[in-house]
């Protein structure tokens, strides 16, 4: 799915996002990046700030929001990958919790008909259960063929969950798999673009110490793996 | 008897217990973390500690003074108070009628009031945006702004409900330094709550509120050694120390280092 990217620091760059993928996105001026997709009427945009809600039911906001338009079908699918029970629907919205808050801005947006959704540091604030419910709606959404992108304030979090990755920086510009945006260590370095904190280990200690290690993504895995070289 | 005590404490929303007979006391110039998975009821406690929320049994101690209906005016004024919705709380337009709004209702005199506002808006840092538009600033500035006008009034007790999630790491170093000026200065207790375990390192005293009651209690290297129980309550473990951790149970390091070089050089030397 063609996107064009503003960021309103480089020229404007075309992307051709991977449709049933998660794609990640780090680049330079990346608010005004975001402003600017939140202006193409066809990508449905998410983050955490200003939930505010109509009052009522969360069933009423929802149906208020969506003007009474939605596929019932995929409100369960949303709702079983959140591991939120049908009775979530007749709770007062006064009574949610910030996370079930959260929650709720998901589901209402995505039931907006649009396939280019855009989750902005959907993750603040969520603890790890929250955020494996979160990958779990992914999944659903990887299924039905979306366009995912993400960005994150965490490097680590964005190698570990993405398929495709964008970096974007003044001097450098690179959309490709995760694995090989993320184990490009010295392309990352050198445009001075985060680093995941397992790729880093990863290159250093074969530049610093010849020793070879397999990038990974999990720390059990790089366990196992200087566990065999120490 | 603590600055702040708490005693046997349940708080039910909707029906559910959601402060389950916790108790926990705290300081002058103590900062106490509630560190706490979503939907343990942080905001909850906070609510109900501030007065906003009424307890449904146990007791609320705030510098000698029960929270009851009696004692409630005396009570609220021990206290400041920033919520999580950060955009919410604002009352007026700009900074400077923020800080003064609370002064104004309070009676203060003209003197009084601009004393308090330069010494505050100076321990806040925010002395250069006093006539800044609410709407122009940022998370980070929101913030010492609310803080401002929550101790403006000069509580005993300062509570700060997941303020730190929209902030960046710099932001967030920036506001721990200003809480620090804040307890030097006017000798207040601190007490804030967080789900991440990256705004908790180094702190003596945390409490981790699980299942609606304290849990754990200690100081950041008497947690973290409970690092496996903490991931089965929900609780992210920072990378660095999960890879540290990990690496101390096969006796491949000694500590828990934060930085990378520093793991490497400590593995092959």
């Amino acid at each position: 799915m063609e996107i064009v990217l503003d960021n309103g620091f480089s020229k404007k760059r075309t992307v051709n996002f991977k449709e049933g993928y998660i794609n990640s996105i780090q680049s330079t001026n990346i608010k005004k990046l975001l402003l600017n997709l939140q202006k193409n009427d066809k990508i449905v945009y998410i983050n955490n700030n200003n939930l505010y809600f109509a009052g009522g039911t969360v069933f009423k906001e929802i149906d208020l929001y969506t003007n009474s338009s939605y596929d019932d079908i995929f409100l369960s699918k949303i709702l079983c990958s959140l591991e939120l029970s049908d009775s979530f629907l007749d709770k007062k919205i006064s009574f949610l919790s910030n996370t079930e808050k959260i929650y709720l801005n998901i589901i209402r947006r995505l039931l907006l008909s649009n396939n280019i959704v855009v989750f902005d540091d959907i993750f603040v604030g969520l603890d790890n259960f929250s955020c494996k419910k979160i990958y779990s709606l992914f999944n659903l959404l990887k299924e039905r063929n979306y366009v995912i992108l993400i960005t994150c304030r965490s490097v680590d979090r964005l190698y570990k969950i993405s398929d495709y990755s964008l970096v974007w920086s003044k001097s450098y510009f690179n959309y490709d798999t995760t694995d090989n945006i993320y184990t490009n260590v010295e392309a990352l370095i050198k445009n001075r673009q985060a680093v995941p904190t397992l790729s880093l280990v990863t290159y250093k200690a074969k530049v610093e110490k010849n020793v070879k290690l397999f990038y990974s993504k999990d720390v059990r895995d790089i366990i196992k793996d200087i566990y065999k070289h120490v | 008897m603590g600055l702040l005590s708490v005693d046997n404490l349940i708080v039910k929303v909707g029906g559910d217990k959601i402060i389950n007979e916790m108790s926990f006391s705290f300081y002058y110039n103590d900062i106490v973390a509630i560190l706490s998975p979503n939907n343990c009821g942080k905001t909850t406690l906070i609510k109900a500690l501030s007065g906003v929320l009424v307890a449904n049994s146990g007791n609320i101690c705030v510098n000698d003074i029960p929270l009851n209906k009696r004692n409630f005016k005396k009570y609220v004024l021990n206290i400041g108070t920033v919520f999580e919705d950060l955009d919410r709380q604002f009352l007026c337009d700009t900074v400077r009628e923020e800080l003064l709004f609370p002064l104004i209702h309070l009676n203060f005199n003209k003197k009084e009031i601009d004393k308090r506002i330069n010494m505050i808006s100076s321990i806040v840092k925010i002395d250069d945006i006093l006539d800044k538009e609410i709407d122009k600033l940022s998370n980070v500035e929101k913030v010492k702004v609310l803080i401002g006008a929550s101790i403006i009034h000069f509580p005993k007790v300062l509570l700060l409900d997941d303020v730190f999630k929209k902030l960046r790491d710099r932001e967030k170093k920036e506001i721990f330094n200003i809480l620090e000026d804040i307890r030097k200065e006017l000798e207040l207790g601190i007490l804030f709550t967080t789900s991440d375990i990256n705004d908790v390192i180094g702190l003596n005293h945390i409490i981790v509120l699980y299942d609606g009651k304290n849990s754990l209690e200690g100081d950041f290297d008497v947690l973290i050694k409970q690092d496996n129980e903490l991931s089965k309550m929900g609780f992210e473990i920072p990378i660095m120390i999960d890879l540290s951790r990990k690496l101390q149970f096969y006796d491949l390091l000694d500590d828990i280092y934060y930085d990378v070089d520093k793991v490497v050089n400590k593995l092959w030397k």
